[in-house]
């Protein structure tokens, strides 16, 4: 059944609920009366519930198809950012090396070496 | 020796082209202002993903509510004419209290299936917040100031020793801040592009969420909060007082606290759906406005209402769970 012919199921359904709430304000029905008014009520409820239900469950499944694909999106940035990283570190480790030599060169320098 | 006068004076040169490279670089950088509206997005939005959910469980709870209050109606232990006790009411009544949990717990799985289909835009904005981050830029500058330090150390040392008469200059700060500034420009440029293309390339998706999310709280629950109020509250709260004729101060409370759990959830659903459209058009805006490097004379209007929104929308929520 298409999401539009459902939302029509449920609107008239919605319509006879509160046909019922306006018949159960009659002030003139007998007990027997309200009671079949009562019973109606609770398997209107249980149609309604179940049309809604559905449709939430559909409009999940939709969600779920659009956040996959953003999720694609997240794979990739943060395969991105961990490539950075390792740049990051890389240059660190040069620097680390440069630094290492600049020292030695002083220490050459100040011994008197070079 | 490897500080001759000829090196020094090699020192202008190699310093202009450095300047041109990061210059270069630099217009690939995002600004200060850029960079903050991005994290200010990235904080507003973190805590969007668990309100859709809310709603439908909200709706479960009441909706079990209404099903117990339906047992409460009843007469039981009826006698017939023959001695016999009526059994049917008891029997319905254990339907209801079944159904009740059946109820309570199909619409707690769908706010469960709509948290976890959302809680992708949690993680969306902690890669955003880890694209605009200075992490790997300010370890690159520590050790690169270290580099620096250990340059003029070197230099003095040799100063000492060699050129009491005519001192080198202090280069190792000039090279330090070259040594940062390539390395960390690089990664700010490399971020802002990747930044750029993941805000562009998402874009649509958050839309498409966000209408998803709108249809859900405006066209879904919203609507059924109030035939629930109208159609179930209503009348089952009626339907007890008339057959009860008198009623217990903790039924009444129980009907009114229903009742303004129903209330809040509404008001909660027009937030949510509120919330989202402004999440839809605040990363619009992020979009447009880190298309390219500009200093944003003000924040970006929508990020500051989403923020507020997002805000507001979670203590409705905690008033719903309450």
């Amino acid at each position: 059944m298409a999401n539009t012919e459902k939302m029509v199921i449920l609107k008239q359904i919605r319509e006879i609920e509160s046909a019922v709430t306006k018949s159960l304000a009659e002030p003139d029905l007998t007990q027997r009366q309200r009671n079949a008014l009562d019973d109606l009520s609770v398997v209107l409820r249980d149609i309604d519930k179940l049309i809604l239900l559905n449709e939430l469950n559909e409009c999940i499944d939709d969600l779920k198809s659009k956040s996959k694909k953003l999720n694609n999106i997240n794979g990739r940035i943060k395969r991105q950012i961990e490539k950075l990283e390792d740049i990051s570190a890389k240059v660190e480790q040069v620097s680390k090396a440069i630094d290492a030599i600049v020292k030695a060169f002083g220490i050459l320098k100040g011994a008197g070496v070079i | 020796m490897i500080f001759t006068k000829h090196k020094c004076t090699t020192k202008f040169p190699l310093v202009f082209i450095l300047f041109l490279i990061l210059s270069v670089i630099g217009c690939a950088v995002l600004t200060e202002s850029q960079v903050k509206e991005v994290g200010k997005f990235a904080k507003a939005s973190e805590s969007y993903s668990g309100l859709p959910g809310t709603l439908a469980k909200s709706y479960g709870e009441l909706v079990r509510n209404s099903n117990l209050l339906i047992v409460t109606r009843k007469e039981f232990g009826q006698i017939s004419k023959n001695g016999r006790i009526d059994t049917s009411a008891a029997n319905d009544a254990w339907d209801s209290i079944r159904d009740a949990y059946k109820d309570e717990t199909e619409f707690e799985e769908a706010g469960k299936r709509m948290d976890a289909a959302l809680l992708i835009l949690e993680k969306y904005s902690d890669l955003l917040t880890s694209l605009v981050s200075g992490d790997s830029t300010e370890a690159l500058s520590g050790s690169a100031k270290a580099f620096g330090k250990s340059l003029d150390e070197a230099t003095d040392t040799y100063n000492e020793r060699y050129r009491v008469d005519e001192p080198l200059k202090m280069i190792g700060g000039t090279i330090a801040m070259a040594v940062r500034s390539t390395g960390g420009l690089y990664i700010r440029a490399k971020q802002a592009s990747i930044l750029k293309e993941t805000l562009k390339d998402a874009d649509p998706l958050i839309a498409g969420l966000m209408d998803e999310v709108k249809l859900i709280a405006l066209k879904k629950i919203k609507p059924s909060l109030q035939n629930y109020e109208d159609n179930y509250l209503q009348n089952d709260f009626k339907s007890l007082a008339n057959n009860k004729k008198n009623l217990d101060v903790s039924a009444v409370l129980f009907v009114y606290d229903n009742l303004y759990k129903t209330r809040q959830t509404i008001i909660l659903a027009d937030k949510v759906a509120k919330a989202a459209e402004t999440y839809k058009k605040a990363h619009a805006e992020l979009v447009e406005n880190t298309r390219t490097k500009m200093t944003l004379k003000e924040a970006i209007s929508q990020v500051q209402a989403l923020a507020a929104e997002v805000g507001a929308a979670n203590k409705v929520k905690d008033e719903v769970n309450k």
